[in-house]
């Protein structure tokens, strides 16, 4: 298989992440729940694994790196800390449902700032237009459908010159691209542990500047005689048990990432996107939606009289892993017009070689 | 005899060994000794007696010092103590 859906998760992993996670099951128990050595090793791993965090992201404190289950989990940690019903919330073009349902769902007021697809001028004169009167932003840093890098730096600097609230969604990012949490400066960062950063299912990540409000309440093994949550991190948003297995394969997925470098992986993921982007570009039938400088390592495309399911499932007959449709991000599929039809997209991972990707090139032109 | 640093999470305890080791103070952490925390479930960093004025002079400039500290006498007992 020739597995082009890593937007989706890091189904190639480095197979240091299956060790790790074997040798939790036998060695580790759950951390912060008693002080003997399996105790203590879940806990140190879980620790470990707020530290390369902080050293992945240049994030100086690991008490305020969180655990979740997925980005969709912090993010509605985030949002719902600094969003109300009623607050005006500014978010990209190209935001995911993980964004739009939560803040639909707390009848918050969502100001679109439109910018065109890879234009990263039009969507940062958007965003200046809207964040003075906003009380939150929320925008993420690459696009889950069109791989559009946006300006997130320069966001953040709009944000804090009008005092505002920012939030940033790295879920396809993260591993990928530098950031620089601290130089950043933002609310949050909301990421998966599973996509970029190569750990298992079952992992996310909240870098918290602002005190996070509990979306669960329960057990943290702390200040168990009283009947509210602590108020300090990590434990108030860390209710429950962990999943120190994924945590302790997420920790061998960002040591990769740390050993290979985030910058280095995102080139190359980059570089076999344009080159596919260029090849398949010359297939007539087909609208190729790139731009060298501002995509990441995902791109979409669309057939003109093939619709996007049954084009992904002739790839999948032979056996080229693609996602088809609105892939979660319905708004981001409207800023650019493909809401109708949706489009086919396939994305890239360090462990996909150049021969795999001419490969499915040859695929995607034999369907054509 | 050993200093016992309260810790107010499992998190915070790490951070502060982290600390304490880095600067060459050897430190452990603990769950809290009965009777302690005063809320329930906590933990501790417990240092060498002779170790504890700096380790606390550390903890204080790393904003890591949040619980009381308490004396540990070779008996078991133990005493508040202000550093």
């Amino acid at each position: 298989m020739i597995y082009l859906d890593s937007a989706a998760t890091s189904f190639l992993k480095p197979p240091s992440v299956k060790t790790e996670m074997m040798n939790a099951l036998s060695t580790m128990s759950s951390p912060g729940r008693g002080a003997y050595p399996a105790a203590m090793n879940a806990a140190e791993k879980v620790y470990e694994c707020r530290e390369l965090v902080c050293r992945l992201m240049n994030f100086p404190h690991p008490e305020n790196v969180v655990f979740t289950m997925n980005a969709t989990h912090a993010l509605n940690i985030a949002i719902n800390t600094l969003a109300k019903s009623g607050s005006r919330v500014v978010i990209s073009g190209y935001e995911h449902n993980s964004v739009t349902r939560p803040l639909h769902e707390m009848g918050a007021v969502i100001d679109v700032a439109e910018g065109s697809l890879f234009d990263t001028e039009d969507v940062l004169r958007a965003f200046s237009e809207k964040i003075p009167a906003a009380d939150l932003v929320i925008c993420n840093h690459v696009s889950n459908v069109f791989g559009f890098v946006q300006p997130v730096e320069e966001i953040a600097k709009l944000c804090k010159k009008h005092n505002v609230p920012f939030i940033i969604d790295a879920s396809q990012s993260a591993g990928i691209e530098s950031i620089d949490a601290e130089r950043l400066d933002t609310a949050f960062i909301a990421m998966p542990g599973h996509k970029g950063l190569m750990g298992p299912q079952g992992t996310g990540v909240l870098l918290c500047k602002e005190r996070p409000k509990p979306l669960i309440s329960g057990g943290t093994g702390s200040e168990s005689i009283l009947q509210t949550m602590p108020e300090y991190l990590p434990d108030a948003a860390e209710a429950g048990t962990h999943n120190v297995v994924g945590i302790a394969g997420l920790c061998a997925g960002i040591r990769y990432v740390l050993k290979t470098g985030a910058d280095t992986i995102g080139r190359y993921e980059s570089s076999l996107c344009a080159e596919m982007a260029d090849i398949l570009g010359s297939i007539p039938a087909l609208k190729v939606y790139s731009h060298s400088g501002t995509q990441a390592g995902v791109l979409s495309v669309q057939h003109e009289s093939i619709d996007c399911e049954s084009f992904c499932e002739m790839l999948g007959k032979n056996s080229v892993a693609a996602r088809c449709g609105l892939h979660c991000a319905p708004l981001a599929h409207k800023t650019v017009g493909t809401i109708d039809r949706g489009t086919v997209r396939l994305s890239f991972s360090p462990f996909i070689s150049r021969q795999q990707m001419l490969r499915a090139c040859r695929i995607i032109s034999r369907i054509s | 005899m050993r200093y016992i640093f309260m810790c107010r999470s499992l998190t915070y305890a790490q951070s502060a060994a982290r600390a304490l080791e880095k600067n060459a103070i050897s430190a452990t952490i603990k769950k809290a000794p009965a009777g302690l925390s005063g809320s329930g479930c906590s933990y501790s960093v417990s240092v060498s007696q002779h170790k504890a004025t700096a380790a606390a002079a550390l903890l204080r400039r790393e904003g890591l010092m949040q619980g009381k500290v308490f004396l540990q006498r070779d008996d078991g007992t133990f005493t508040e103590v202000f550093i």
